[in-house]
């Protein structure tokens, strides 16, 4: 596999050759190196809740060209003007309305690592679903790590024109390897007007990855966003995700399963404004933890000063299995209007409900197939969404696994 | 719609009076440690404690301005260390002769009720001025039984072993930047000591009050809780309104022996310009009980987190508080329950209200310690907010390292509800009133929980803040 030199030895002048031997186009080379001396001059992120300090920057090696990217589809949806293509492949045909938004989602400038998918992305997804137009069966792209101790940097754009509607799924997966391999992939998804987007994110890495990502999806008047998340890899992830309710009426249903185990070190930050009128949402978070590994939930809730009659709900839960675990959870709010018609948040820490334990045992269910099934049962709203057959049952045999 | 609030004879006025500056002595502005030798040399104090001011100095200038991270605030910016008057004595003494109080000082009082209330149902009363405590009494009945109730400054001179002993230890000078300052020009404050199965089962108070302008306020207070006894201490605050800021920084630190029990209530109605950045934090061992009623309705802004970290098996904590943001205000204010021993428990209760472009933060920490096995935390906010020009934030930190506990926590926002309004003026009531029952039912849970003159006390104020709040 072809790689950049390690990112003690890349410079500028080697991403513009990249850039330039692919024929892209000269902006998109004037971002990227804009984003690299972003990158070369930043300080590295201060994360109270994330452990980079045994990762080495230096060593990493990202990939050139999108061999990690496979798209898969029952139905191919082109007949219906659907584009569902690699970004760099993409770039030949759709570069204006891949101009008119790659980055204005995420800030390039967000922090360092936001800064380096900018400037060295090369596998990732572009999706178009045009104008009214409702794509049936689930679309999925799935990344693997080519080798253990790679490193992959992955750019999704996703676009639903008004009234569209589509299942995208993106998957992280990978055998554990011995090296440390590395992902950092960024996902920025457009909801015009009244379209529908059934977004699922499933990272199930093996343990030598560190995962640093970013999700935002910006939400059209009338647009619904249903979000899954399930984060079951990875030494150490730190997700930064964003839902931005900016039409009118729009709405997210928002769940995530999260499950830590061994020394893992799993970050999820889901922000969630609200900024046009009647916009709701729904958040339901569920952990489980066990071992020694350690979660954070650090999440914000932001009801902008613009916005009218928001109904906000957030549901958070932590379950833990094991005594040496660890579970943070920050539920923040922050509201700039008293023009609230619900806001609130409920959050829960602790440890297998022993009522209900005794309950299954006094018809006869062993204690360690109790817990399967609670932790099950716990995480069901989340497995409930995987729209593939194939996929629930490869999630569920990791839960069932890690148990 | 114009409707103005009724029942509001409330004389707020009474606070905001000033006296003439006449001081003893008043350092010059801004903090060298010539300014705390001389402080701590006037005072006459041991060497063991200049030391421990001079390296809190130390550490108070390298910390930085806490303005971004968890637990900051970017409207620091606007405090000027060098503007501030960091000791003001205004009396010789603390005297427990109330007549023996200069007359001007006692005039402040006087119109502040404080006599009248020790008088009527007070256990103790304390009052300080300025930088320093001006009037103290403890009534026979406790002395006899060994209580002290001093203000600190003599705390330390007569009682020097205790105070060695528990000084500083729950809240070292470099917790924070302002636990630092405070460390280094500590001046006032009470000093509590209830010895082994003590009851002191009516109020000890102390009223806390800043006359000067540019004035920083430090008082320090100890409270040592010994096994099986009890105490309940209330503070007070005001100030009058100046146009430039002054500040409040205060530390106070509470031990609670095995099968003690501690409340602390606090009123806080500082002048709006006052920055008021207070540390306290309580230890609490084997099933011991530490309580916090904390009420704040004025300062500029306000950044406290009553805390409790329980230490022994069985302990208690709890914080129960209520803030109220008008115009130009910023009360960020919570708590923070550590469990580090088995079968602890806690509960956290915080009501906000924000109105006229005020901001309430509730901030928050709920820990449970690796082997805090049983603990259970209970935590709840609520917010209202009144007007389109406010806003209120919710940062709770939870961190859960032990699996064998329970933990809910539990948040609301919202507005008053065009229903319950429209029930209260169908049956008659004006519109401002009805506002202000339905914030008065809101912080009932608070209030409920004050002795009766200070929850009467208290809805006056809100009542008073509530002026003009429909337009």
């Amino acid at each position: 596999m072809k790689t950049f030199p390690t990112l003690a030895e890349l410079s500028d002048t080697t991403i513009l050759d990249v850039s330039q031997a692919a024929g892209e186009p000269a902006w998109l080379a004037e971002q990227r190196m804009a984003a690299w001396r972003f990158f070369a001059a930043a300080e590295p992120p201060f994360w109270r809740r994330t452990d980079l300090s045994k990762f080495k920057a230096e060593q990493i090696a990202a990939a050139i060209g999108a061999s990690a990217t496979i798209l898969v589809w029952e139905r191919d949806p082109a007949g219906q003007g659907v584009v569902f293509a690699p970004l760099l492949q993409a770039l030949h045909t759709h570069e204006a309305v891949i101009r008119q938004h790659l980055g204005t989602a995420i800030d390039s400038q967000r922090h360092k690592f936001v800064a380096l998918n900018a400037a060295l992305w090369q596998d990732g997804v572009f999706l178009y679903v045009p104008q009214n137009t409702a794509v049936e069966l689930p679309l999925t792209a799935a990344f693997t790590m080519p080798a253990p101790g790679d490193a992959i940097v992955a750019r999704n754009l996703i676009i639903l024109d008004h009234g569209a509607s589509v299942t995208f799924v993106e998957e992280y997966r990978s055998d554990a390897g011995a090296g440390q391999a590395f992902a950092a992939p960024i996902t920025e998804m457009f909801l015009g007007n009244d379209a529908t987007l059934r977004f699922v994110t499933v990272q199930t890495w093996g343990e030598d990855v560190y995962h640093i990502g970013a999700q935002k999806a910006r939400v059209g008047r009338g647009a619904t966003i249903e979000w899954s998340a399930v984060n079951l890899g990875a030494r150490v992830q730190h997700v930064e995700a964003e839902t931005a309710l900016e039409g009118d009426g729009s709405r997210v249903e928002w769940v995530a399963a999260t499950f830590g185990g061994g020394h893992q070190n799993l970050l999820t930050a889901p922000w969630l404004r609200h900024i046009g009128a009647k916009t709701e949402a729904h958040m339901d978070f569920k952990t489980v933890v066990k071992d020694q590994s350690y979660t954070t939930f650090d999440g914000m809730i932001k009801i902008e000063h613009q916005s009218r009659a928001t109904v906000s709900r957030l549901e958070e839960h932590a379950l833990h299995l094991t005594p040496k675990a660890r579970s943070d959870s920050i539920p923040g709010l922050m509201i700039d209007t008293n023009d609230v018609a619900r806001a609130g948040h409920a959050s829960t820490s602790g440890e297998v409900d022993e009522e209900q334990l005794f309950y299954m045992r006094s018809r006869g269910i062993p204690r360690d197939d109790a817990i399967h099934l609670i932790v099950m049962g716990f995480f069901e709203p989340v497995l409930d969404r995987i729209p593939t057959e194939a996929l629930r049952q490869r999630i569920a045999e990791m839960i069932e696994a890690k148990i | 719609m114009a409707v103005s609030a009724t029942n509001l004879e409330f004389d707020y006025s009474k606070y905001g009076f000033r006296n003439e500056e006449n001081y003893l002595f008043k350092s010059g502005k801004g903090l060298t440690e010539s300014v705390v030798r001389e402080l701590s040399g006037m005072k006459g104090e041991p060497e063991w404690m200049l030391k421990r001011r001079l390296q809190a100095l130390e550490i108070f200038r390298k910390k930085p301005t806490p303005l971004s991270g968890m637990w900051a605030n970017p409207e620091l910016a606007e405090l000027n260390y060098d503007d501030i008057h960091y000791f003001v004595r205004a009396g010789e003494r603390p005297q427990t002769d109330w007549d023996a109080v200069p007359q001007e000082i006692k005039n402040t009082f006087e119109k502040l009720g404080i006599p009248e209330a020790e008088r009527k149902f007070l256990a103790g009363v304390g009052a300080q001025y300025e930088s320093e405590v001006v009037y103290h009494s403890l009534r026979e009945e406790w002395s006899r039984q060994g209580v002290i109730f001093l203000d600190t400054d003599t705390g330390l001179k007569e009682y020097p072993e205790i105070f060695k002993q528990y000084f500083g230890t729950v809240i070292p000078a470099a917790d924070n930047k302002y636990a630092a300052l405070n460390t280094a020009v500590w001046s006032g404050g009470s000093f509590v000591y209830v010895p082994k199965g003590v009851h002191v089962d009516i109020p000890l108070q102390a009223y806390f009050r800043i006359n000067a302008e540019n004035m920083g306020q430090f008082e320090r207070t100890l409270i040592v809780i010994e096994e099986g006894a009890s105490a309940h201490y209330i503070e007070g605050c005001t100030a009058p309104v100046y146009s430039t800021n002054s500040l409040h920084s205060a530390v106070v630190e509470i031990i609670v022996m095995k099968g003690g029990k501690c409340r602390y209530t606090t009123i806080q109605n500082w002048a709006n310009n006052i920055f008021n950045l207070v540390t306290k934090r309580a230890v609490a061992y084997e099933e011991a009980s530490m309580e916090w009623v904390d009420g704040n309705i004025g300062s500029r802004l306000t950044m406290k987190y009553p805390s409790v970290y329980l230490m022994g098996r069985g302990a208690r904590g709890e914080v129960l508080s209520v803030a109220y943001a008008g115009k130009g205000q910023h009360q960020d204010a919570g708590a923070k329950m550590v469990h580090v021993a088995p079968d602890t428990t806690s509960r956290i209760t915080n009501k906000s209200v924000s109105k006229n472009g005020g901001k309430t933060t509730y901030r928050g920490l709920a820990k449970v310690a690796p082997g805090a096995t049983g603990a259970k935390i209970n935590v709840n906010c609520d917010a209202l907010i009144l007007d389109e020009k406010s806003a209120s934030d919710t940062i709770p930190f939870i961190e859960i390292e032990e699996d064998r506990c329970t933990l809910a926590h539990e948040a609301t926002v919202g507005r008053i509800g065009e229903e319950q309004l429209f029930y209260l003026m169908s049956r008659g009531i004006g519109e401002a009133d009805a506002l202000s029952m339905i914030v008065l039912g809101f912080m009932e849970p608070f209030t409920r929980e004050l002795p009766m003159e200070y929850a009467v006390e208290l809805n006056r104020l809100i009542q008073l803040e509530m002026e003009g709040s429909v337009g």
